[in-house]
């Protein structure tokens, strides 16, 4: 797959570090978690349970949970800085310049509002514009979404939609204002497999025709391969791995990336099992700072694995935290 | 939604004729209504003449039905304590009751329904600390106490307010007399109606800020910050509107406990409305006068949780649909 | 999660590491609650002994001492420190007294409640059909009556079919049965919610298949379940039980003066009020008062503590 030009990367995320307050003190959530995503690019963030994914997304648009703050590095959308802005920017920046997509489009809507007035309301909180010209607005929006007859649709209430319709109305609120970009937390985890690929088709067909950018969070491989352009591998709070997608998943440079590509099923690969990683990750501060969090469970780990802790290595066109590559890049590096 | 309301009102008879069996059971069999009404001397013949006259002789459901038939015409027995018709006894004291339980009423949701939004939507503020310190007192104090310690400040030392009446009262035609249009009759509303709202709001508020806490937390209510409106909007549009179906159900609940609680503040300040009445009754065994007091409480009740569905009705559109939906299947 | 990180870890030390407890040691507020809790139930309980006079001795009152203010105003005795009734009963014995009545009477009738509510939501969450429609309509009616007036009313009832002489001696077990039967309904929902649950759950259809009666089984289950929210429930509920007996003796339909519970007290109080003995009624409405007070207090912080996600 060919990487889209990324002259002005529309989010980029440099040694981001988010820490969680404790009794006992800080526990590092996010430890250097640096990333970008262009125009029209699709950002797989990819990880267990617990790895990060989501505090990510919550810490670009500024939702982070009380006990949970970032403690250094940068975000910045469209080259503005805004990890440190007020919170009334913050809130002015949410739903303008970045979307966001829930898990859950049962609970996303407000059951008590009509699906145009909670349209109307979020265009009118970003852009000077009429009620009229909203709700105008509004419907060629769920047109654009696909939902079939949508005068009638918005007048309806949430109830009155499938899950799949409400996620495309989800996703007609997240896209409303124009944002640059979207970040999209399991936008399909919780849809009938037969409606999932319809939304993931849909998500990318937007991104394609608005230029926006996508941060797609998700546990799935599976949604990763069929949407994304490039992925990031995170594992306990840190990034395993990046690169093109054809990249990671043909090609896995970090020992956890292959062993998730080896929990799911290949057509015809004549891999007889599946096979699984043993052990779990480390839970919040459990890693030890000077160490690969995954030495535990690698089973080609080296001495240096659990005395330093692995930087981040060219391996093709991804980078690599992992100390298997050090010696490639000596390779490499002598022999120019 | 006329079928709604049928439908709910069927209900609501249903409790009033259960209710109404209670009350019946207890008028005709708790005590014997013959040897109230006579005196020890009465002879057997005329005893079995009176039974026969009150049709005590009939079978039980034609008695219940006159019962019922009475209830209906406001017959409703008569106080054996006071020997005068119930519903005479009930006319004098209801504008009391009326009164004092309206105005706690306005007191107790209009000062504890923000208390507990603001409790919600703010719960770091100073207030809001006072706010839940004040309630936990409020849940803890008994009602009559309450009203004893208001007594002694206020009464007691520093004489300002009376501990006792109405006042003095007006008569507003058809034996509706009301203490609203008198400097002593509003000075003697002031004690009973603070201690009779202050249980309940403390109760109001607490019960609001839960449950707007609890819509504070569901997903909608993220997915509006992360559609970037403003926090004013999200707590007082979007949240409230979720909490509106939980304080109807409070409020409901409330409005008929200030009646029950009504009973406590009306014995300690001697104020004299229908609780003392029913308090009387219970302490002297007044049979008629509890069975005709049961009877107007539950009616009220019904009413009452009648008007909270129907709100509920015109603020959920989901209710609405699955209504519809029930009825053409 | 990691398994092994949990074992070998000995009990107390995980107790010691646990939220309640450190939720526990960081509210003094919460530690004061439970200590009063604590020290007005082990006084209530050791009352003869710890009472300074017995106020059911006739022989050891005197008319002399009627009256008497508390001991740091002029013409208070430090015999009696918190002053004495009419009747030269010592105020503090008394209230020591009372609230061990009132306690009991609390403690039966949440207790009764308790019983009522889990076995009428264990039979209706697992019948379900008729009888859990029947069981929950009954609730939901009773739900709209308040409390104190379905007490009232049971204790009305009582007094009128009861011989005077019965209703007397049998007083507390009224006052028990009508506080229990106007608060079961709290616990018959949590339980029948629980039991729904747990009847769809694998082991009790494997139960039926291997002929073992599933509601035995379910009704250890169920029990653990809804231990947490029993307790959380009940607690509250007891500080609610104890005002609603001292109310009804208040009004003067509870306990009688000849065993009088802090309620009582308050009413025999509340006569001598005009006549500058304040102290007969707002002594033992205050204790009442701290009583409540510090059970309410234990409520919040357990339901805090239990249940997290209504923090």
């Amino acid at each position: 797959m060919v990487t889209v030009a990324r002259d002005e990367p529309m989010l980029e995320i440099r040694g981001l570090r988010v820490d969680l307050q404790t009794r006992k003190g800080p526990l590092r959530v996010l430890d250097d978690i640096s990333l970008e995503v262009g125009r029209s690019e699709v950002l797989g963030v990819v990880g267990e349970s617990g790895a990060g994914k989501s505090m990510t997304g919550a810490a670009v648009n500024g939702l982070l949970p009380a006990a949970v703050a970032i403690a250094g590095g940068e975000i910045r959308v469209n080259g503005r800085r805004v990890d440190n802005l007020p919170a009334d920017d913050l809130r002015k920046m949410r739903g303008r310049e970045v979307g966001t997509i829930f898990q859950d489009p049962m609970t996303s809507l407000n059951p008590l509002f009509r699906v145009g007035d909670q349209l109307v309301e979020t265009m009118r909180a970003h852009l000077p514009m009429s009620r009229d010209a909203a709700w105008r607005r509004g419907v060629e929006l769920l047109t654009e979404v696909g939902i079939a007859e949508p005068e009638q649709r918005m007048r309806h209430y949430p109830h009155q939609f499938s899950g799949g319709m409400r996620q495309r109305v989800v996703i007609a609120l997240a896209l409303c204002a124009n944002p640059s970009l979207i970040i999209a937390d399991e936008p399909t985890t919780a849809l009938d497999v037969s409606v999932q690929s319809q939304i993931l088709r849909l998500l990318k067909r937007l991104s394609a025709e608005h230029g926006t950018a996508i941060m797609l969070i998700t546990h799935d491989m599976g949604v990763i391969a069929e949407m994304a352009d490039r992925v990031a591998v995170l594992y306990a709070g840190r990034i395993a791995e990046v690169g093109p997608v054809g990249e990671v998943l043909q090609r896995p440079g970090h020992p956890y990336t292959e062993g998730l590509m080896g929990s799911i099923p290949k057509m015809g690969s004549g891999v007889p099992r599946l096979t699984q990683i043993s052990g779990s990750m480390p839970r919040l501060g459990e890693v030890v700072p000077d160490s690969c969090p995954f030495v535990n469970r690698c089973n080609v780990s080296l001495a240096v694995c659990s005395k330093a802790r692995p930087p981040d290595f060219e391996f093709g066109a991804s980078t690599v935290a992992c100390w298997r590559h050090e010696a490639a890049q000596c390779r490499a590096a002598s022999n120019e | 939604m006329l079928a709604f309301v049928i439908q709910r009102l069927f209900q609501a008879v249903i409790v009033v004729v259960a209710v109404g069996l209670i009350a019946f059971t207890l008028s005709h069999y708790v005590g014997d209504p013959i040897n109230n009404m006579v005196g020890q001397d009465a002879t057997i013949e005329d005893r079995a003449a009176l039974r026969e006259e009150l049709g005590l002789n009939d079978p039980v459901p034609i008695q219940f039905g006159r019962y019922i038939l009475n209830v209906f015409e406001g017959q409703l027995g008569i106080s054996y304590r006071l020997g005068r018709p119930v519903s005479e006894l009930f006319a004098e004291r209801l504008p009391a009751t009326l009164e004092l339980s309206l105005l706690s009423a306005i007191l107790a949701l209009g000062v504890g329904i923000p208390m507990g939004v603001i409790a919600a939507v703010y719960p770091r503020l100073a207030t809001s600390r006072i706010f839940m310190t004040v309630s936990l007192f409020g849940i803890s104090l008994p009602p009559f106490f309450v009203g004893i310690l208001l007594i002694v400040v206020f009464s007691v030392s520093l004489q300002w307010l009376p501990s006792y009446g109405r006042g003095t009262v007006v008569d507003l035609g058809g034996g509706w007399t009301t203490g609203l249009l008198t400097i002593s009759g509003l000075k003697a509303l002031i004690l009973p109606s603070i201690t009779l709202a202050l249980f309940q709001m403390t109760l109001i508020m607490r019960l609001v800020r839960s449950q707007m806490a609890q819509v504070l937390r569901t997903d909608y209510i993220k997915f509006a910050h992360a559609r970037g409106l403003k926090p004013r909007i999200v707590n007082f549009r979007h949240a409230l509107k979720n909490t509106l179906v939980p304080i109807i159900t409070v409020t409901a609940l409330q409005l008929g406990s200030i009646i029950a609680f009504a009973i406590i503040t009306e014995t300690v300040f001697q104020w004299p409305g229908m609780g003392l009445l029913f308090i009387q009754a219970v302490q002297f065994a007044d049979v008629p006068v509890m069975a005709a007091y049961l009877m107007l409480v539950s009616v009220f009740f019904v009413l009452i949780n009648l008007i909270s569905d129907l709100l509920y009705f015109a603020v959920d559109p989901r209710l609405r649909s699955e209504f519809e939906r029930r009825r053409s299947a | 999660m990691r398994p092994d990180m949990e074992e070998g870890r000995s009990f107390l030390k995980r107790v010691a590491e646990s939220d309640a407890y450190f939720s526990f040691v960081r509210s003094p507020v919460t530690m004061f609650a439970a200590a009063t809790t604590v020290i007005c139930i082990v006084v209530a309980a050791f009352a003869p002994w710890v009472a300074p006079y017995d106020p059911f001795d006739l022989s050891s009152m005197s008319l002399m001492d009627a009256r008497l203010p508390p001991m740091w105003i002029e013409g208070g005795s430090p015999a009696y420190p918190l002053g004495t009734d009419a009747q030269g009963r010592d105020i503090l014995s008394l209230i020591i007294h009372g609230m061990r009545i009132s306690l009991l009477a609390g403690g039966l009738s949440m207790a009764f409640a308790v019983v009522v509510g889990v076995i009428l939501g264990l039979i209706s969450g697992y019948a379900g059909g008729m009888v859990d429609s029947a069981i929950m309509r009954l609730a939901d009616i009773q739900m709209s009556f308040p409390a104190i007036l379905i007490a009232l009313l049971i204790d009305g009832v009582a007094r009128t079919t009861l011989p005077h002489e019965v209703h007397d001696q049998l007083v507390m077990v009224v006052i028990v049965l009508s506080i229990g039967l106007a608060n079961w309904v709290h616990f018959a929902r949590t339980v029948r919610g629980a039991t729904m649950v747990e009847k769809r759950r694998e082991y009790v259809q494997a139960a039926r298949i291997l002929g073992v009666r599933p509601i035995s089984i379910l009704w250890r289950h169920i029990l653990l379940n809804v231990l947490e929210p029993v307790l959380v429930i009940a607690t509250v509920g007891f500080g609610i039980a104890i005002i609603m007996e001292a109310t009804l003796s208040f009004l003067g339909v509870g306990l009688p003066p000849s065993s009088p519970s802090l309620g009582t007290l308050i009413r025999i109080g509340n006569d001598f009020l005009f006549s500058g003995y304040w102290w007969m009624t707002i002594f033992p409405g205050l204790a009442l008062l701290l009583l409540v007070l510090s059970i309410n207090l234990l409520g919040d912080w357990m339901r805090d503590v239990l249940n997290p996600t209504l923090r």
